[in-house]
């Protein structure tokens, strides 16, 4: 066959992908990124050049760093909660701890599969005054006056989010980890059995360094998905008490389509994107100086 | 529940296999799972029967079984709410953004793994790129382009934008896929005549079967789930969908509880069902999607 028939049919098979996703993502992020050094002009369509005058107006909202301190939080809890636990959820059913296990895996993962935004609703109805938290605390404490009001407090908002967000995503991690388990060569560990290994050696010796490429990868899950999470919050609290619980796509949001400041808005989203490099970079970075310690 | 008790009591009639040590970790480990487990049913269950309470019912006792049970909530939902509709258009959403998304997707991998060419590994890191950009990164500029061309507010703004979304990971397994399929079968295709796309419909897309099923799992979920997008890309009830439709719940008809609790249960009753029956294939294509970041 021609080569530049071959090549024809090449770009045949590619364009249309391609053409979508240039036109939907790698076109809007490079003018997102444009936008953010810009004022814009919503109904003449003109933006004047204005360097990083978007930027030292956000840097110097007290809003914004709140919202960083959040995300920060999410980030937090999806690191150092969901992945840890999910590692030990999966690690029992993984060596056959516990019976029943089809059917707690099929429990933890459930809540993965439902929007987030129902998740959202639901959980804000649980906590509110008329919430079943509300009622189940009221009779442990035999307090009818008793009034759940933690969705209120600005200090301690994040934490019924925090759990959400144990509640929603552990089972996922749960999956991956399960998944990544199971290829593991069983070979390997009934051979440290025989050697006379004992089950925390096997487990610290043998399984987990065979898991560190998977750890990375659902850390850097962890922290892009944090940095991108709206849905959530947004149904829960919508950012409130006042901006109490803002994350970065909340101030973004309330930037760009309640204010209509698409230069500012803009200049926030390059900052989750640069904060989401930045963090993936760190991840790798100690990544390999854990390897090459080891070595 | 019951059965798991007593599992745990058989265990322990037996005290000389096991020391008291392994019993107290067994316990714990047990008590963890029983835990998450209740965690999620029981908000789940308290949502199904108090979407049957009057209003009045719920704000007197949130925790008790309705006294009077009533579809009410159900049939105000639907009305006042109009979640036909929006039901109707989350599926037009689904079928047809993960449809086109599955075939654009193997089309590329197919040409990006079997047809020599040199742009393949630059158009290819460019799809990698788009599995770290956030949706932030692209929906002003989308949002100020759709309106400018009149796309917004329609259904096709909608699903050119959930194809693009979903593009990144489905043409990443489909690539890392089909590379694994010996050259040697498109070869012997390829003298007896078989054209391209010949090859693309009878060899590798059969093939690719487990893979196709995958990045279906993962794009109808993305798409039924997906909130944002739709959120601003749309304004009026003609393309909203029903995330977007119960999220209104919250807002403005948020003290009418019951009906909320009927609307929760409408958007959670699908997932459920799909989910007790293809939940191997289901929590495999989630596992196998572990590289979305």
């Amino acid at each position: 066959m021609k080569k530049s028939r071959r090549a024809w049919i090449y770009i045949g098979f590619v364009a249309p992908a391609l053409f979508i996703y240039l036109a939907v993502i790698a076109f809007p992020v490079m003018s997102s990124v444009l936008l953010s050094f810009t004022k814009y002009n919503v109904y003449k369509n003109t933006a004047v050049w204005i360097g990083l005058a978007n930027y030292i107006k956000i840097f110097k909202e007290p809003v914004f760093w709140f919202s960083v301190r959040n995300n920060l939080f999410v980030i937090f809890v999806s690191v150092f909660g969901q992945i840890p636990i999910g590692f030990i959820l999966a690690y029992i059913i993984y060596r056959k701890l516990v019976k029943h296990r089809n059917f707690f895996q099929l429990m933890v993962f459930l809540p993965s599969i439902i929007s987030t935004v129902i998740v959202g609703i639901l959980w804000s109805s649980l906590f509110s005054p008329i919430g079943a938290i509300t009622k189940i605390i009221q009779s442990i404490t035999k307090n009818p006056d008793y009034v759940m009001s933690i969705m209120t407090n600005k200090n301690l908002a994040m934490l019924p989010i925090g759990f959400v967000l144990l509640w929603m995503y552990t089972g996922t991690y749960l999956i991956i980890f399960l998944a990544n388990l199971q290829n593991i060569n069983p070979d390997v560990i009934e051979a440290a059995q025989i050697d006379g290994a004992t089950n925390s050696q096997i487990l610290t010796k043998v399984i987990i360094p065979q898991l560190y490429g998977v750890i990375v990868l659902t850390m850097i899950l962890a922290i892009s998905g944090s940095l991108k999470s709206f849905d959530l919050v947004f149904a829960m609290t919508g950012g409130g008490p006042a901006y109490y619980t803002n994350l970065l796509a909340i101030y973004m949001y309330n930037y760009s389509f309640i204010y209509a400041n698409y230069g500012v808005g803009s200049a926030i989203s390059t900052v989750m994107v640069f904060m989401c490099i930045v963090l993936i970079f760190m991840i790798r970075f100690i990544r390999s100086k854990i390897e090459s310690m080891e070595d | 529940m019951f059965n798991i008790i007593l599992s745990i009591r058989e265990e322990q009639k037996y005290p000389t296999e096991m020391t008291q040590k392994e019993i107290f970790n067994k316990t714990i480990m047990y008590a963890i799972f029983i835990l998450f487990t209740a965690l999620t049913i029981y908000p789940l269950i308290w949502l199904f029967y108090s979407s049957f309470k009057p209003l009045i019912e719920i704000i007197k006792n949130s925790l008790a079984l309705p006294k009077k049970p009533t579809f009410n909530n159900y049939i105000q939902a639907i009305k006042i709410g109009k979640l036909g509709l929006y039901m109707i258009n989350s599926i037009i959403y689904t079928t047809v953004s993960t449809t086109l998304t599955i075939i654009f997707s193997m089309m590329t991998s197919f040409a990006f793994a079997k047809i020599e060419n040199r742009a393949t590994s630059f158009l290819y890191n460019l799809f990698l790129i788009g599995l770290l950009i956030t949706i932030q990164a692209i929906l002003i500029p989308l949002f100020i382009v759709e309106t400018r061309a009149g796309l917004t507010d329609t259904y096709f703004g909608v699903i050119i934008a959930y194809i693009a979304i979903n593009l990144p990971l489905a043409v990443y397994l489909g690539t890392e896929y089909i590379k694994k399929i010996p050259n040697s079968l498109i070869e012997a295709a390829q003298i007896e005549g078989a054209t391209y796309w010949k090859i693309f419909t009878s060899i590798i897309l059969p093939i690719c079967r487990p893979v196709i099923v995958t990045i279906l799992i993962l794009t109808s979920f993305a798409c039924w789930n997906e909130f944002i997008l739709v959120f601003i890309l749309t304004a009026s009830d003609r393309t909203r969908s029903l995330p977007v439709g119960i999220y209104s719940f919250s807002g403005p008809l948020a003290s009418e509880y019951g009906m909320q609790f009927a609307a929760l249960v409408i958007g959670i009753t699908p997932m459920i069902i799909l989910y007790a029956i293809f939940h191997k294939q289901i929590s495999k294509g989630f596992a196998s999607g572990a590289i979305k970041g």
